[in-house]
């Protein structure tokens, strides 16, 4: 454990801190702009939360990433946006599941290994929060079914977000900014 | 105290060199500056001498740069950073707390330095600084000027040996430059290493004890600043001028509205505002009933920090609602939401700006858009500029493919400037169109803008860059806007 | 839920909030609390402890009209649930409408706005920087914290001029072209974001290590919390309606299939 929280260079600290916070206001404001309900707000900012998730895991390509981003989100959004509390612990969840599938790739220098662990994080998290939907809903199961789509929509967004995450880091290579 | 020994870099993914046969030494009680084109290598050769490259670049180095002696290719960036402070070009990029006493203290904090000499050293920078009256504030609320004092004073309360600066002045107001040479005499005559890499070059008359022009990764000229007086050597090397007059009080006045009705059976050219009032929420009047005209031609913004240079922007394209006001372009009368059809800004970041894959492209849509928006009018099309007329205008062709984001700072400006252009408005507005730009640069900038004004554009230009005013700007509208009725008299005085 | 986003620095022992001395620790130790006991006690009488508690504990922030505009956006939700519930209930007998079992989930949705509303509403974002130093939490997790709060309020401000610029070139912005060009309003609105954020870590990542920051290094705050009193009563407040909450669940039992 010690080993771990000792082995990062404040310049990748730094890169998990500045896309926590980009990915936070972008969907927050997203959110804000379509409205909480509307399908296209909900898809835009899983697709950009993606997205951002997918460039920063090529930026920073070393193992718990995706964990120290998670927990970061976790105590800020706590603290600042209100974030419901009951999510969190799906996502840290999800963040543990998402490393433990980029485990085996993790010497790789392409974009792959980053699009892995970003599809496993959604997939988890998703599904562990239709499961804290249903702890918070289960006196009357039938409001489960409205959960479900908007989960659903959410994670259409989530694929779409491995597609556009990968394209940006193809732009961003060609701009120089992220290297093989 | 900074000593160069045949320093030769090249970037990582790079096959040039960057700087190449570099020696030099920077002694204590010096103040060395650097001058140079854009991409000639001084930014590298700063990078260098605060261990950045290759401690944080990596790269290929030969030779040595030594720091009070020792080797920094054998120390780590933590102790070379103990003995040399870094400020660069925007302060508050550097920063990492939201308030000004909380940055003063963070990096005494993470030094694990007791909390009552934190307490202290704040303390003694920010009154040493004149920020003792803004400790309490956010960085957010600080003007470009306090933002560099803070950069400063947390750098010095560390006692380093030496100072690296970076394009210092580039957002600086003339009042704000001329301090902070007096600040680095004083740091120089204290026996710092002061190395100052910057286009403005005035400033420093006086301070510098040693120029360095460079080209090409390498150093061509270097003597005192009388160097600088050889016109053939600053047009070669894309220097700024060495003297700079201070034109603010002598650019005549943009006339009040009053005074510029149009000849009998004569139309009416420029921009004409009349009655403007706004106040932010809670707040006294920033403008009250205030009339101007802006005729055609380069006329310069003028005012004191918190005077409402952007927010008189902001109205005239409506971004920002007037409270009360009328506008009319060329004699029309233009209702606060259509004034963006007409009107052209340029704001500072030119990072928000840039959306597309290419250079090119990012021209294209502009152009696009800029047909879709004059479609239907009778003028527009014909003398619309095209994508190859702006990237000669601007110095873009050979960047034409690639990367709006890949671009350096100073390119990135031209390229917004030159999408302003596009949209061929009737009023361009520019806030701070040449910070950061080389004197070629700014030459093309200035020949630019008045191209524009040429063609019957009215060119308002927010700037502290001296030169430019010099160079292209033949009026001036100054802030605060006197009130109408009052403003023949009092215009002159502000 | 958005948070105030206010950057006014507050000096040492200055409140975090208006209306509330609250230190955000306690704040967020009632959050932390709330979440757990209302997730785990499933008697109506129960969740009206913990909703009663937790509705002071709202109205003690003196935020009226946030209080009110929130539960209005409650009630909208509420309301379209309960058609929506009774709409399902009818088509499939199995699940049977009941006001009582629509009642405990929306408590628990209450309960968290009420202890959730305080921690957003009064805590200062620069007051969030000094909760989480006093938090004494590691470096690898108090850099990239302090950093996301720092950068909140840069590209808040960041996305607003990107807008801007849209309009300017004459982009039209706005749900219509939301909803016809999507990908393309993400990418005008996003691009600039995404580059933004890879030069900011850029230029921070070298001002960190030019400030010398590594792991390792010894912390040492130079301004102490401001835990009072309040805060310790409100922690043993919290606990006790906690208790009382998950007593009442004991005797009357919860309200969930099969848990009765």
């Amino acid at each position: 454990m010690t080993r771990f929280l000792s082995c990062w260079s404040a310049r990748e600290l730094v890169v998990i801190g500045v896309f926590a916070a980009a990915s936070k206001v972008a969907t927050l404001l997203v959110a804000l702009a379509g409205g909480g309900m509307n399908p296209v707000s909900l898809m835009g900012k899983n697709l950009i939360f993606t997205t951002l998730l997918v460039v920063m895991l090529c930026k920073v390509r070393r193992p718990g990433t995706l964990l120290l981003f998670t927990v970061i989100n976790i105590i800020v959004s706590m603290l600042l946006l209100g974030a419901s509390v009951t999510l969190l612990p799906a996502m840290f969840v999800a963040a543990l599941a998402a490393e433990a599938a980029m485990w085996p790739g993790r010497a790789s220098s392409g974009v792959g290994n980053a699009l892995i662990g970003a599809a496993v994080f959604d997939v988890v998290s998703k599904v562990l929060s239709l499961g804290v939907s249903w702890l918070f809903m289960r006196e009357n199961p039938a409001m489960m079914v409205m959960a479900v789509p908007f989960v659903l929509t959410g994670y259409i967004g989530s694929v779409g977000g491995l597609f556009s995450g990968a394209r940006a880091v193809r732009e961003l290579r060609h701009a120089g900014i992220i290297h093989q | 105290m900074i000593r160069f020994e045949n320093v030769t870099y090249t970037y990582p993914f790079s096959d040039r060199c960057a700087v190449k046969d570099i020696n030099l030494h920077v002694r204590p009680g010096e103040l060395v500056l650097v001058s140079g084109r854009s991409g000639c290598g001084k930014s590298t050769l700063m990078r260098l001498a605060d261990g950045l490259c290759p401690g944080y670049f990596r790269g290929t180095l030969k030779g040595r740069v030594l720091i009070d002696g020792r080797d920094t290719s054998s120390m780590p960036l933590r102790d070379i950073s103990r003995m040399v402070g870094t400020l660069f070009q925007d302060p508050e990029q550097q920063f990492f707390a939201l308030g000004v006493e909380d940055e003063l203290a963070f990096v005494h904090e993470w030094r694990g330095r007791p909390a009552e000499e934190t307490r202290e050293r704040v303390r003694r920078a920010a009154a040493s600084f004149g920020l003792s009256p803004v400790l309490h504030h956010s960085i957010h609320e600080l003007s470009e000027g306090q933002k560099q004092k803070v950069g400063l004073a947390s750098i010095l309360s560390q006692e380093p040996r030496a100072l690296v600066l970076d394009e210092p002045t580039a957002n600086l107001d003339p009042e704000s430059t001329a301090e902070l040479a007096c600040r680095l005499r004083a740091l120089k005559e204290s026996g710092m290493a002061v190395l100052v890499v910057d286009h403005r070059l005035y400033w420093l008359e006086g301070v510098a004890d040693r120029v360095i022009v460079m080209k090409k990764g390498e150093i061509c000229a270097m003597g005192n600043f009388a160097l600088l007086e050889d016109e053939g050597l600053r047009a070669g090397c894309g220097l700024r001028d060495c003297h700079v007059e201070d034109v603010r009080r002598s650019l005549p006045e943009a006339l009040p509205a009053g005074e510029n009705a149009p000849e009998p059976g004569g139309k009416e050219r420029g921009l004409r505002v009349e009655g403007l009032s706004f106040a932010y929420k809670g707040r006294e009047n920033l403008f009250d009933h205030a009339c101007f005209f802006l005729r055609p031609g380069v006329t310069a913004l003028i005012g004191e920090n918190g005077t409402g240079k952007t927010t008189l922007a902001r109205l005239l394209t409506g971004l920002n609602r007037a409270g009360a006001g009328k506008f009319f372009i060329d004699g029309k009368e233009t209702a606060p939401g259509e004034l963006l059809r007409r009107v052209g800004i340029v704001l500072q970041n030119a990072d928000h700006q840039l959306h597309m894959k290419t250079v090119t492209q990012e021209l294209e849509v502009c152009l696009e858009l800029a047909r879709r928006l004059h479609a239907g009018k009778d003028s527009g099309a014909e003398d619309a500029f095209s994508v190859a007329e702006l990237l000669d205008m601007f110095d873009l062709s050979a960047l034409a493919e690639r990367h709006p984001q890949s671009l350096s700072g100073g390119e990135k400006q031209r390229l917004v400037i030159a999408c302003a252009f596009a949209k061929k408005p009737d009023v361009l507005i520019l806030d701070e169109p040449t910070s950061g730009l080389d004197g070629g640069n700014m030459l093309r900038m200035a020949r630019a803008l008045e191209l524009l004004a040429g063609r019957g554009a009215c060119v308002l230009v927010i700037t502290h860059d001296l030169e430019l005013m010099k160079l292209s700007c033949m009026r001036a509208l100054r802030l605060p806007l006197p009130r109408a009725g009052k403003a023949g008299n009092e215009g002159e005085n502000v | 839920m958005q948070a105030s986003f206010i950057s006014r620095h507050e000096g040492p022992g200055e409140e975090a909030g208006r209306g509330t001395a609250l230190d955000v620790r306690s704040r967020m130790f009632v959050t932390l609390l709330s979440s757990a006991v209302t997730i785990a006690v499933s008697s109506f009488e129960g969740q009206m402890v913990l909703f009663a508690a937790s509705f002071l504990y709202a109205l003690s922030i003196r935020r009226f009209r946030a209080l009110l505009t929130a539960y209005a956006a409650l009630a909208v939700m509420a309301g379209m649930a309960a058609l929506f519930t009774f709409g399902i209930s009818s088509l499939m007998p199995s699940m049977p409408f009941s006001f009582k079992g629509l009642a405990v989930p929306f408590l628990r949705g209450a309960v968290m706005l009420n202890v959730v509303l305080p921690l957003a509403l009064t805590s200062r974002i620069q007051a969030l920087l000094t909760a989480l130093k006093s938090l004494r939490l590691p470096f690898c997790i108090y850099i990239p914290g302090a950093v996301m709060i720092r950068f909140i309020p840069t590209f808040m401000n960041d996305i607003r001029q990107v807008a801007e610029t849209l309009k300017i070139r004459g982009y039209r912005l706005g749900f219509g072209e939301m909803f016809r060009h999507p990908l393309m309003m993400l990418r005008l609105m996003f691009t600039p974001l995404l580059f933004r954020s890879l030069r900011t870590s850029e230029e921070l990542g070298i001002a960190a290590e030019l400030k010398g920051l590594e792991a390792g290094g010894r912390f040492v705050p130079f301004r102490g919390g401001a835990w009072t009193r309040r805060d310790t009563a409100l922690v043993l407040l919290s606990v006790a309606c906690a208790l009382l909450a998950l007593y009442c669940h004991a005797v009357w039992g919860g309200e969930s299939m099969g848990m009765r």
